[in-house]
């Protein structure tokens, strides 16, 4: 037990510097202006609240943001990517509604009630939620301390007790 | 001048030059270039050395879309994007669709992979030997063309490839799957092995279940260390090429190989147009290259030309080698050549679960599975159809991910230890029938930027693939079920296409009577035999087995009788 919190620690540690993947270190405006959401601060605000920060590191600080709106533009059909503007948009009128401000103001308690509480836009929530959980679960962070995640393991055993 | 263009000419003349480097080609260069030939490889893709595979080092979550591809690659190649190894981390070994149309008569899915080692960077690396019974099925049951050779002929050169290739496997004694010359094999998982018993019960050894053999160093031997080769590491990461060459690949082994010995050269970039045939000689003497990039023609002479340029493509410049003797093709006198192409059924599979092992799981990583061999007709007729089929069969048990909740709650749900039921699996591979009626042929204007004619593919799944497939369905069902599996569903594969199996075969099939093949059991070209074809264009049919490692061992026994004849001067 001690051990799995030195290593969470740690990892907080260099996540804490801002370390992202490599991929999200070379990115930069230019690489999709085309099609870059007008919202795309609330990618932030829907990760985090989602997974947020704890002891361990959440969903922002691995850089789930950067990846579901990169996902979105680069591997989805323009339909899917005009139902995410307008489930942001909705998101946001909803905030307004509800908190007076705009939904990346929100804190995360208060967007996490949004997000769930949203019946009109589900499916495309939904798919934020499992876009958000599929970086989280891929992050460095969550192989490397949960799953045990080795990329040259060089052995299989067939049928070990859990 | 004069004197300039016979250095020239010299210089481009070799003893041997062969057309393609990858898994049948890198043989062909290895087994000449080893017995002293000066040999020209023709590879018309760009070069890839041994450990120029960009991705391969690259950890899950440095893939920017985590291994999805692009909506702009799916939407440019409708059909490469379609092989189950095209992805974010291999999507620059394949072909892409526009760079290289041809015209699909019937749906045809071709994949290609161009550049040094062709697709053995990207094979899936099951490696099972022909029996008798499988060179045997043609004759036995009426096919147009039959083997001109037997499983005898080509054992000692199963052998010979195992070896040098390393090839994982058990020696399970089955007399439909000749054992090999195996490396330690890899596990089965405990409901694998629970498959094998209770097959092995229900059938009365009828229908064995065994470990798959596969062309994976498991335990690397001197002869693999000498190629520079390194024990698989199990990554399963294979298609993004191996630092290791823990699999067998061109690049990894018979290129290397070929380049130690001093005497291979490699030329990339090569479009192989046509072969040459010089009437006067009666032989061919050389090949027309175009430059890939330049597109500049460049000839390059030869007394032996082995032509590997993958099934298709090889079909493609022996039609197109045409001659005041030969106006349809190189030594195509009945008008066959292109005809007879034939694959392997892919067209359906069947997934379960099993709910026993509850308290076990697997450790590490296994880039194999657990082979059904083919138990259908195996020694004579049994069903409403001809020949049969191989499965694979595969148990794992993944953790589940629990996305209930939101929030802390999801945060906490995510990092359960929680594992679902066994999951259980089976592709089907079934043989086809040869038919005349599956063919490639030229089209007479179209060309591609090299100014190759394009090809017209006209290949269908029949009456006997549908019985075949109905069949496995309910065998495997009866078998899954037998074996205690629940949530059996066994259903046909939409939008699978002839040519996704990646088993293209035919075309130029080896045969006895120059009458109805184009090769003679040395894969020489009836009527010009100092040229042979070793890759799968050759294959008189397809049987069960995955194609490679009968390709390999063909392409070495022609080309050590290739050195024989060149040899005693009768090429």
């Amino acid at each position: 037990m001690e051990r799995r919190n030195v290593i969470k620690s740690l990892g907080i540690g260099i996540l804490g510097l801002g370390q992202l993947p490599s991929w999200a270190n070379n990115w930069n405006s230019d690489s999709f202006d085309h099609l870059q959401f007008e919202n795309s601060e609330m990618f932030s605000k829907i990760v985090d609240s989602l997974i947020p920060e704890t002891t361990s590191p959440g969903a922002k600080s691995v850089g789930a943001h950067l990846y579901v709106e990169k996902v979105i533009i680069d591997c989805y059909s323009e339909q899917i990517q005009n139902e995410v503007k307008q489930t942001l948009d909705n998101l946001n009128k909803e905030s307004n509604a509800k908190y007076q401000k705009s939904f990346e103001k929100l804190d995360n308690i208060q967007a996490v009630d949004i997000l769930k509480n949203n019946t009109s836009n589900k499916k495309t929530v939904d798919f934020l939620k499992n876009l958000t959980i599929r970086s989280y679960t891929s992050s460095e962070f969550y192989l490397t301390n949960h799953k045990n995640y080795q990329m040259a393991p060089a052995y299989f055993h067939g049928c070990v007790e859990i | 001048m004069a004197n300039f263009n016979i250095d020239s000419k010299k210089k481009r003349t070799f003893d041997a030059i062969v057309i393609g480097s990858g898994i049948s080609g890198g043989w062909a260069a290895k087994e000449l270039s080893e017995k002293g030939l000066k040999t020209l490889v023709l590879e018309r893709g760009k070069e890839v050395n041994h450990g120029d595979y960009p991705t391969t080092m690259m950890q899950p979550w440095e893939f920017e879309h985590l291994g999805q591809i692009t909506k702009e690659m799916k939407d440019a190649n409708p059909i490469a994007t379609k092989c189950y190894a095209f992805g974010e981390d291999s999507s620059h070994f394949f072909v892409k669709d526009a760079e290289h149309p041809y015209i699909q008569e019937k749906p045809f899915d071709w994949i290609r992979g161009y550049q040094s080692g062709g697709k053995s960077l990207l094979w899936a690396r099951g490696t099972q030997r022909w029996s008798k019974y499988d060179f045997e099925g043609p004759a036995r049951d009426g096919f147009d063309v039959h083997w001109p050779i037997g499983y005898d002929d080509i054992a000692p050169w199963y052998s010979h490839v195992e070896i040098f290739a390393g090839i994982s496997g058990n020696k399970d004694g089955l007399e439909s799957l000749p054992d090999g010359e195996f490396l330690k094999p890899h596990e089965q998982t405990c409901v694998e092995k629970h498959f094998t018993d209770q097959m092995r019960k229900h059938y009365n050894g009828a229908r064995p279940v065994i470990i798959g053999r596969c062309a994976h160093l498991t335990d690397p031997q001197p002869i693999h260390y000498q190629q520079g080769r390194a024990k698989c590491q199990q990554r399963d990461l294979c298609q993004r090429g191996c630092p290791y060459g823990g699999y067998f690949s061109s690049n990894a082994s018979t290129l290397p190989w070929a380049k130690m010995t001093g005497n291979m050269t490699m030329r990339n970039n090569s479009v192989v147009h046509s072969i040459i045939y010089d009437d006067k000689k009666q032989k061919a003497v050389g090949v027309k290259v175009i430059d890939a990039i330049t597109k500049q023609e460049v000839e390059y002479f030869a007394r032996i030309i082995f032509v590997n340029g993958s099934t298709v493509n090889t079909n493609i410049i022996l039609l197109n080698s045409k001659s005041s003797r030969f106006p349809n093709g190189l030594s195509n006198d009945n008008g066959l050549m292109g005809k007879y192409i034939h694959f392997h059924n892919f067209q359906t599979s069947i997934s379960g679960e099993y709910e026993g092992f509850l308290d076990k799981k697997t450790d590490g990583i296994r880039p194999n599975g657990s082979y059904i061999p083919r138990f259908r007709n195996v020694k004579k007729q049994e069903t409403d159809f001809l020949r049969g089929y191989a499965s694979g069969f595969s148990a794992s048990r993944a953790e589940i991910t629990n996305r209930a909740g939101w929030g802390e709650e999801l945060k906490n749900n995510l990092f359960e230890k929680k594992y679902g039921n066994w999951r259980v699996g089976s592709h089907f591979m079934g043989e086809t029938i040869p038919k005349i009626t599956n063919y490639v042929k030229l089209d007479d204007t179209l060309k591609d930027q090299w100014g190759v004619p394009q090809v017209r593919i006209n290949v269908a799944m029949d009456d006997n693939d549908a019985k075949m497939a109905k069949d496995f369905r309910e065998q495997l069902t009866e078998m899954y079920t037998l074996a205690g599996f629940t949530n059996i569903k066994a259903s046909g594969r939409n939008g699978w296409n002839p040519g996704l199996d990646i088993h293209e075969m035919g075309g130029v099939i080896m045969g006895k009577d120059p009458k109805t093949s184009q090769l003679n059991e040395w894969n020489q070209l009836h009527h010009c035999k100092n040229v042979f074809v070793t890759d799968g264009a050759c294959m008189t049919s397809n049987s069960t087995q995955n194609p490679s490692l009968t390709y390999m061992a063909l392409t070495a026994r022609a080309a050590n009788h290739a050195v024989e004849e060149f040899r005693k001067g009768n090429l």
